[in-house]
């Protein structure tokens, strides 16, 4: 007998792992955005996790990977960018596949339930992140009352809305590609 | 970009002071001066932290661009928030750039402000140079391991980093072999705008998450059959110890931030 919980500990370490890469091999700066704010692959691993093996998957990804951008010191945005970057992924994983659970709970993994719940998650994760931004990391960052409000909406949020659609479709993409190589262990079973 | 470059932290090898502390001190030094440098409001609260800041640089022995080098990154955010700050706060007008007037209460804010996100990036550096990944690792297990009654899996936390820190080098040759496949096929990575290199890389993804996939399963059985039972009754190779030097630099930082505090408490910093 498989020792389930063992695979699975190993599948969502395997995946922090590729999170960790995927970041450190490219941050693209999207132009129409502020240069501080880049696109990475980092979060696609942890969605894609969250759909094989649950919500909860995925977000222990995002932790792990942002604790090994913490015991590295290889963040290129030091511990802020690290703890902004794990509010925003986070919510992103967990707003996603619990809208795609919702919606398709048979998990037929009809593309256009995919869609709903990538644009539902989305959302989600952009309202959480206003509050949390405007309160938390932009103080952090030395800016507080209207400013961090200010830079919240007018800034953090477009391009909020940007990276997590894109993340959810490429990783949506992937899953699809990917179902045939995971050697039975699809999302009707959580390894 | 040469992805066999990636390599996992920034330790810089030495036998420092700073180096020779065990790393559960370090980490519960990391986690006191983050909060206490919120704490001061006057400079004498700021000149005491930047003094036992710039201690800590000095007993590292790191070489300075290293620390340096950590801060290059914030220029920008250090830029945008002195800006801001300097422009936006209203009070007594000390001169103008344009029609904006730049106040002193302004480049107060933005002075202290810099400072903090300046002392907060040196802390985390410090602790990352002068510490090995594998050992921050251990260090947290053993801080949490108190908490595991209240189900917080230290253990597991612990082993799935060292599984990941393990992998990353690994998966990053395996990277940069696929994307030398594909390049040699005719695939290009460099040129085109943001969304065409985005597009690009997907290629790439999809046979590194299948490699991936296939270690992972491998180890997962290889565990299991050396008889992994998880973390209860493991021994280690290399024990932590907390010694005296241990105990007198939490003594000192104790009193640091208690000096800190009372600044703050009698209106002084």
């Amino acid at each position: 007998m498989r020792n389930e919980k063992l695979h699975r500990l190993v599948w969502i370490s395997v995946f922090s792992a590729i999170a960790f890469v995927l970041v450190a091999f490219g941050r693209v700066w999207i132009p129409p955005f502020e240069p501080f704010l880049k696109y990475d692959f980092g979060d696609i691993p942890a969605i894609i996790a969250a759909y094989i093996l649950g919500p909860v998957a995925g977000l222990t990804v995002q932790t792990i990977k942002s604790l090994l951008f913490l015991i590295s010191g290889t963040s290129s945005e030091g511990p802020v960018g690290i703890l902004a970057n794990f509010f925003a992924g986070g919510s992103l994983v967990v707003a996603t596949s619990l809208v795609h659970r919702m919606v398709d709970p048979q998990r037929n993994k009809h593309a256009a339930w995919g869609l709903i719940s990538a644009v539902a998650g989305t959302l989600v994760m952009t309202a959480i992140l206003i509050p949390l931004n405007a309160l938390v990391v932009y103080p952090l960052w030395g800016m507080t009352g209207a400013a961090a409000w200010t830079g919240a909406l007018a800034i953090s949020t477009p391009f909020n809305l940007f990276k997590g659609f894109l993340s959810c479709a490429i990783s949506l993409a992937f899953y699809r590609r990917l179902e045939p190589f995971m050697l039975g262990r699809s999302s009707g079973r959580a390894a | 970009m040469k992805l066999t470059a990636v390599t996992v932290g920034q330790y810089f090898p030495g036998n420092s002071a700073l180096h020779r502390l065990d790393p559960r001190t370090k980490i519960i030094a990391v986690i006191m001066l983050s909060v206490a440098i919120f704490l001061p409001k006057a400079w004498p609260g700021y000149a005491l932290m930047a003094a036992l800041v710039l201690a800590g640089v000095l007993l590292a022995q790191v070489p300075i661009k290293f620390i340096l080098r950590g801060l290059k990154p914030i220029l920008i955010f250090l830029a945008i928030t002195v800006v801001l700050n300097a422009f936006l706060t209203p009070g007594e007008p000390l001169f103008y750039v344009g029609r904006w007037d730049v106040t002193r209460e302004g480049l107060i804010l933005s002075a202290t402000a810099a400072s903090r996100l300046i002392m907060l990036v040196v802390c985390a550096s410090l602790l990352t140079l002068t510490t090995p990944p594998i050992r921050l690792t251990d260090g947290f297990e053993r801080l949490l391991r108190p908490l595991a009654p209240i189900g917080v899996p230290a253990h597991e936390l612990a082993l799935m980093l060292t599984i990941a820190l393990r992998f990353i080098p690994t998966l990053a040759d395996e990277a940069d072999r696929i994307m030398r496949a594909q390049a040699a096929r005719g695939a290009d990575f460099q040129s085109g705008n943001a969304m065409a290199r985005v597009r690009a890389l997907v290629p790439v993804m999809v046979p590194l998450f299948v490699a991936a996939f296939r270690r992972a399963d491998e180890l997962a059985t290889a565990m299991e059959a050396r008889g992994y039972r998880g973390g209860h009754g493991r021994t280690k190779m290399k024990e932590l110890a907390f010694g005296a030097r241990d105990a007198l630099a939490l003594l000192v930082l104790a009193a640091v931030v208690a000096g800190v505090v009372a600044l703050r408490v009698t209106g002084l910093g």
